[in-house]
């Protein structure tokens, strides 16, 4: 038992690690890792993904940096969307067949990949132009006053912002919940994507404000997973605990990095974790075999 | 632009945000390591059944004066669920001793969202196969 709390505990640590960097949960690592590697049934992956997917978002949102750039107002208002979503994604993922969340989770998570890809170059620049404050603001941002200001380490200035588009980035948000309840993951990376190519918010104080969300997020679908009878806590144990340190060191790491270095490890590790994960589904599904590594 | 008492207003959320996620963060900590020194101590096999761990009050109790692994990991997790749950409940109040009204109703329905997951998850059980 000393040796599968070890290895959970260290891939936990780099998964907390690199999520921390892009401002996901880590559970984009940590399920197909506990499916593929420790061939786990994927709902319990999946229970102890999303506890360890809020063991990082504290770890991550008590760093100093973060709470400068996070925008507490943005995320609280975001996050009507995205908990209302992890109580729906979370019952269907309780209702629904393990296979069946493999092939949704491979595809979604190659999916976000490309996304997450072709915005690479935009942030870099519109710091350099400041036109993150110079879109038209929407009614409902202007009223629950959805603006802010940061000091950006890589750009070495302060940079100030307008929310724009805020039923949109809503509704993007609760698809983020959906992935959240649906598939352990902390659906950062759809939260990022709302803010920071929808309503116009910088990368950084998107991914800082994801993390403050994912919480909260997290705890809605980890409560219906608990309850549910889905959560295995010698595997929650050490996978909460390595994610939160290695969170730890991943913020601490976040802010002094370009965003365009973070989105290309990102989009490397994604589509080869993405393709893993159907070609497990299809094979424990449909009876198809892949090649591959893991 | 935001004006002097709207930044003080933030940085005072954003303290107590900070000081329920740090406590809760080591809590946790705590009683997630004590858990699994004590399951290194107990046992060399997880057991078959630690997925559906839903202890009464008085077994609770009793299991933790015999230091139990399971009901250690269990507070831990629990701890763990309700820490960023409790960030949301005092927000409420932050929020309103504020006067920011709208930001109280916003908490609010978050809050509620929450209670309903407790519903839901104690309703419908899971098969894992």
């Amino acid at each position: 038992m000393f040796l599968l709390f070890l290895s959970l505990f260290l891939v936990a640590i780099f998964a907390g690690f690199f999520g921390a960097l892009v401002g996901i949960g880590g559970g984009i690592v940590i399920v197909p890792v506990l499916t593929l590697v420790f061939h786990m049934p994927i709902h319990h992956a999946i229970a102890a993904s999303i506890v360890s997917v809020i063991a990082t978002s504290i770890a991550g949102a008590l760093s100093y940096v973060d709470q400068q750039i996070t925008n507490v107002r943005l995320g609280m208002f975001l996050e009507i969307a995205t908990t209302g979503g992890a109580l729906i994604g979370a019952f269907v993922g309780v209702m629904m067949q393990g296979w069946v969340l493999s092939l949704i989770f491979g595809a979604l998570i190659m999916f976000m990949a490309v996304v997450s890809y072709r915005s690479r170059e935009t942030d870099d620049k519109m710091i350099a132009a400041d036109s993150f404050k110079t879109g038209g603001v929407d009614k409902i941002s202007r009223k629950l006053d959805l603006q802010g200001e940061y000091h950006d380490e890589a750009a070495n200035r302060e940079v100030s912002y307008h929310a724009t588009r805020a039923i949109e980035g809503g509704l993007v948000s609760s698809l983020a919940g959906i992935g959240s309840g649906l598939l352990g993951i902390g659906g950062g990376v759809i939260k990022v994507a709302a803010m920071n190519s929808m309503m116009n918010v910088p990368m950084k104080v998107s991914v800082a404000t994801s993390k403050f969300m994912i919480g909260v997020t997290a705890a809605t679908s980890a409560i219906v997973y608990l309850l549910a009878g889905a959560v295995n806590l010698y595997i929650v144990g050490p996978v909460a605990l390595g994610t939160m340190l290695g969170a730890t060191i991943g913020s601490n790491v976040m802010n002094k990095l370009h965003s365009k270095v973070i989105k290309i490890i990102f989009f490397v590790i994604m589509i080869y974790l993405g393709f893993s994960m159907l070609a497990n589904g299809l094979r424990s599904g449909a009876g198809i075999k892949f090649p591959t590594i893991l | 632009m935001q004006s002097k008492t709207e930044q003080t207003e933030t940085q005072y959320i954003n303290r107590i945000v900070g000081i329920i996620l740090a406590t809760g963060m080591y809590v946790t900590i705590g009683l997630y390591a004590a858990g699994l020194i004590l399951a290194l101590i107990e046992d060399s096999r997880i057991p078959s059944t630690a997925h559906q761990y839903f202890p009464s009050i008085s077994v609770f109790i009793s299991s933790l004066t015999h230091l139990d692994a399971r009901t250690f990991l269990y507070l831990g997790t629990l701890s763990l669920i309700l820490t960023p749950v409790s960030r949301v409940f005092i927000s409420i109040f932050a929020f309103w001793k504020e006067h920011d009204f709208k930001y109280v109703g916003v908490t609010s329905v978050v809050f509620v969202i929450i209670l309903i997951s407790v519903i839901i998850g104690s309703v419908f059980k899971i098969a894992i196969g």
